[in-house]
């Protein structure tokens, strides 16, 4: 097989795209990072490495530890739980929810995916102010949960807008998985609670691992849905890395130490990403 | 042969014994409950969009379309226009650009492909939020910012990574006796491309589109920083400026402007949908 | 390798694995009363009442699609009848669901849960059942050995060839000690020769076992060989059930003698009449003299004549027609080592007769075939249905 020449004005229009638009900017997320960059200032035009300065800043940065937590803790809430565990229940009741049920709940929650982000981050701040909808359901109208739960609530908003992803993929997992084998452990008098934790869940492992990551990955980046919710407050309640990123480089202005956080950010969403290729490479081998 | 209707004896499903057992109605109560809260935040959206005075609460609306009226007024809307500019721009580039690199990685020779799909792979998990920084400084020194089809162009290539993988697994499956005839026939690329790859993939294409359009629709922190002209911020911006604009903000156009907002973004998805009835392949990386 | 020769000898005590897995059970009967089952507008069992004995082999044939696997499925319980009962051990057990019947089901993709090992395999209906530990050990110590599974016991389903499999789902469903057996075309993933050898160990195993057993197959030489009575259902009808010899000499309707019997029987279009105390049969200008009136009432008949290709015999040296004598011309020459087939055509119509090993016969060769009057079955033109004896 011998490579065509003309493959590569073919490709070029690719490769400028992403060698330009994508590639580029992580070569320089990892130089500016170790610069004292700024938005506006003297540092704005006249900049210069620091060597590992920012690094050093980073390291006895409260804040930035702080967001660390508070990325993990929405990750846990709002990924896992929110999203993978949620999704997964979703999908296996709708298995045996009447067909009518079934399809308006499913389209109600897709719905909520299709909606863009900052219109969700808008029915959500109308859903948990001070006299949303929220308190009303839960007797407490004077409630300001923006305020008091504001992790909480962010969270929630983000797996409310998201879990249709994750239902969809396990509701296609179900659909293919053997029937003769679930039927096989019906006949062998496995009682129902049992096949479910016995042979469907483990036949799904695959499924919930490639799951859990797509998802960790889709959600340490969530920025839009916290910022409009809660500009990462009360305070820094909700100040998770992206959003102390946006904080430190453009309220701030101080870009060179925003590129750390944001390349810290790169690291850890190409970490992810790389066991999301290796697991999809294991499942496709 | 008797119906079995005529007798009036219910048929049988597959492994089900009773049709209504406690728990199957237990089941469909909470699921049917979980459905109610669920759309409460939207259902919220829509009735103060039609609410005189709406409020922060799911409540009766004092019908009006004026909220709706006001919207349209003025040139509020500008943004939801600048919104359609720079999504059409992403998605016809991506759309474009995804099927000839698909075509062109799944039918020819290329060195070291394996490689290169792993890595198109991993690109596909690194959102372009966490690269604002770098990519602010880079569109400074190009001089591209507030410009809508730079920041579409970004989108596009944000997009990319997602839209060749999902094309070449599409164009994979494509026979390989269909091109080779095409081939033969003496089929130049372009018209292969257009008359052969496309048709055959066309639900790659339009899951393609869809991603591209919702995700470039939907864009905030990438316009936040790159466009602060006003007047050329597209409209999750101007929905937020909106927002935050005042202490108490007017929630009825401001609901009726978010419902304006996001029809296109659901049209375009009820479309694809239809058109797909077996929901999403999600680009045969991901096999449940 | 064989069951027996993947046995090895008898361990220390006095009884064989089977025994002790056969010793404490009882057998129990089954029984299918006017079993319909119509799916939206198709029907696929037709008011289908079968007996089923305690402790026999029976075999349900039939050609794809004819709704043999429905009705297993319904014994099963994965299935509910639209009409009908289903009796297993005298309990009507229609309201009950597949895991309170006590039955096995063994699947045609074998169903193996593969996430687990063969040994989690096998004893996993048991432990969820809670069974003792003791009695698992045990049970699968037997079914093990009675299988030769032994060796497999941590290997995963992927890791396994595909008769290792369909032993490993034997096992599966003999742990329970069923009180029924189904098996749904177990040995058609298999390849030919492996399908040969297991029909003969499933027959064996069953023997030494004894659990009722109902097993559903499209290939009739593994019905011919394998069961104690047969079951031919086509077109969601049970047509005919009954031991082997009795279905393939005495097919109750045209179907049935085309279905069972390898070749097919040859089938020919006639007229049949009295005459005295016999009856006369014309096919052509063949006729055929059969020795009893009792065949049929009335007038001439419009027959169906069918001859199987054993029954045809070859006249050698002859070349005239004569009575039941027919010549054909040889169109097709099969040598199969112990006979040969022979396709003659004869006119418009082909005819398939067993000739012996050497005969030399070639295709374009004159020869000239006979029946018997005895061997000759009729069925009636129109509904199919035999005539007489």
């Amino acid at each position: 097989m011998v490579f065509q020449w003309s493959s590569l004005p073919l490709l070029m229009p690719a490769l400028i795209l992403i060698g330009l638009l994508f590639l580029l900017p992580i070569g320089y997320a990892f130089y500016y990072a170790f610069t004292n960059l700024q938005l506006a200032g003297p540092h704005a035009v006249l900049y210069g490495l620091t060597g590992l300065q920012n690094v050093k800043q980073l390291i006895h940065d409260p804040e930035f530890l702080h967001s660390i937590v508070l990325t993990v803790i929405f990750i846990a809430g709002s990924a896992i739980l929110g999203q993978t565990v949620i999704g997964l229940a979703l999908a296996l009741i709708m298995r045996r929810a009447l067909a009518a049920i079934r399809l308006s709940v499913g389209a109600i929650v897709v719905l909520a995916w299709v909606l863009p982000s900052v219109t969700s981050a808008f029915v959500w701040y109308a859903f948990a102010q001070q006299g949303g909808t929220l308190g009303t359901i839960l007797h407490n109208p004077a409630g300001s949960y923006l305020v008091n739960d504001a992790m909480l609530i962010v969270s929630i908003a983000n797996s409310w807008r998201s879990v249709a992803f994750s239902m969809l993929m396990f509701a296609a997992a179900l659909r293919n998985l053997p029937t003769e084998v679930l039927e096989a452990a019906e006949v062998d008098g496995i009682p129902a609670w049992r096949r479910l934790s016995s042979v469907v869940i483990p036949m799904l492992r695959g499924t919930i691992v490639t799951n859990l990551l797509l998802v960790t990955l889709g959600n340490i980046s969530e920025f839009t849905l916290i910022w409009i919710l809660t500009r990462g407050g009360p305070v820094d309640a909700t100040t998770t890395m992206p959003v102390y990123m946006y904080l430190v480089s453009f309220i701030y202005d101080n870009l060179g130490y925003g590129s750390m956080i944001g390349l810290a950010l790169v690291l850890l969403a190409g970490l992810i990403s790389l066991l999301y290729v290796r697991n999809v490479k294991d499942r496709m081998a | 042969m008797i119906s079995a209707t005529a007798l009036g004896r219910a048929e049988g499903k597959p492994a089900q014994y009773r049709r209504f057992t406690p728990a199957s109605i237990a089941t469909n109560l909470v699921l049917g409950a979980f459905g109610v809260v669920f759309a409460s935040p939207m259902l919220w959206l829509v009735l103060a969009s039609f609410d005189q005075h709406a409020g922060w609460q799911v409540k009766v609306p004092e019908l009006t379309l004026g909220n709706y009226r006001t919207v349209i007024s003025y040139n509020y809307l500008d943004p939801i226009w600048n919104s359609l500019y720079l999504s059409l721009v992403a998605t016809a580039v991506t759309t474009a650009v995804s099927i000839i690199t698909g075509y062109v990685l799944s039918t020819r020779h290329i060195p070291l492909k394996r490689t290169i799909m792993l890595s198109v792979l991993l690109l596909t998990g690194i959102p372009v939020t966490v690269l604002i920084v770098p990519i602010y400084e880079l569109f400074v020194q190009l001089n591209w910012l507030n410009s809508i089809p730079a920041v579409g162009l970004l989108m596009a290539a944000s997009s990319l990574p997602f839209g060749i993988w999902l094309m070449k697994n599409y164009i994979d499956a494509v026979p390989v006796e269909i091109l080779e005839a095409a081939a033969v026939d003496g089929v130049g690329t372009r018209r292969t491309v257009l008359g052969v790859i496309l048709p055959a993939t066309y639900s790659g294409v339009l899951v393609t589109v869809m991603v591209t359009f919702i995700n470039a629709w939907g864009a905030f922190l990438v316009p936040l920083i790159l466009i602060s002209n006003p007047g050329s911020e597209p409209g999750s911006i101007a929905l937020y400026q909106f927002l935050s604009a005042f202490v108490t903000p007017r929630i009825g156009p401001l609901a009726a402007y978010s419902l304006i907002f996001s029809l296109p973004v659901v049209v375009l998805y009820l479309f694809v949908a239809r058109r797909l009835a077996g929901g999403f392949a999600f680009g045969g990386g991901v096999k449940g | 390798m064989s069951l027996r020769e993947q046995r090895g000898p008898s361990e220390g005590s006095n009884r064989s694995e089977s025994e002790r897995v056969a010793v404490d059970r009882h057998v129990v009967g089954a029984r299918l009363e006017g079993i319909t089952k119509i799916f939206g507008e198709e029907m696929a069992v037709d008011d289908l009442s079968l007996e089923i004995h305690p402790g026999e082999l029976l075999v349900l044939v039939g050609p794809s699609g004819c709704g043999k696997t429905t009705t297993l499925r319904m014994l099963a319980g994965l299935e509910r009848p639209t009409y009908g009962s289903i009796f297993i051990n005298e309990k009507e057990v229609n309201r009950l669901s597949p895991s309170a019947r006590n039955v096995a089901m063994v699947f045609q993709s074998y169903a193996l849960y593969p996430h687990m090992t063969v040994r989690k395999n096998l004893v996993f209906a048991l432990r969820a059942k809670r069974e003792r530990a003791g009695v698992i050990r045990e049970r699968l110590a037997d079914v093990s050995a009675m299988l030769g599974l032994e060796a497999l016991l941590q290997r995963k389903p992927s890791e396994l060839s595909g008769g290792q499999r369909q032993r490993v789902a034997l096992g599966r469903a003999l742990m329970r000690h069923p009180d029924i057996f189904l098996l749904d075309e177990p040995l058609s993933n298999l390849d030919a020769a492996l399908r040969t050898q297991m029909r003969g160990d499933l027959v064996t195993l069953h023997r030494e076992i004894g659990v009722t057993t109902v097993y559903v197959t499209h290939d009739q030489v593994e019905a011919m060989t394998m069961a104690d009575r047969i079951g031919v259902i086509m077109g969601g009808r049970l047509l005919q059930v009954d031991i082997p010899e009795v279905v393939y000499s005495r097919p109750v309707n045209v179907s049935v003698a085309s279905f069972i019997g390898s070749p097919k029987i040859n089938l020919l279009e006639g007229t049949a009449w009295r005459d005295g105390s016999k009856c006369l049969v014309r096919w052509d200008d063949v006729t055929f003299s059969l020795d009893d009136a009792g065949l049929f009432s009335g007038e001439n008949r419009a027959v169906t004549v069918g001859i199987r290709a054993e029954d045809l015999s070859w006249i050698q040296g002859e070349t005239s027609e004569s009575g039941s004598t027919v010549v054909g011309t040889v169109r097709l020459v099969e040598p199969l080592g112990s006979e040969t087939l022979v396709t003659l055509d004869r006119g418009a119509k082909a005819l398939v007769a067993r000739f012996p090993p050497h005969c030399g016969v070639r295709p374009g060769d004159k020869v000239a075939v006979a029946a018997e009057g005895r061997h000759v079955h009729l069925f009636d033109r129109e509904t199919g249905e035999r005539l007489g004896r």
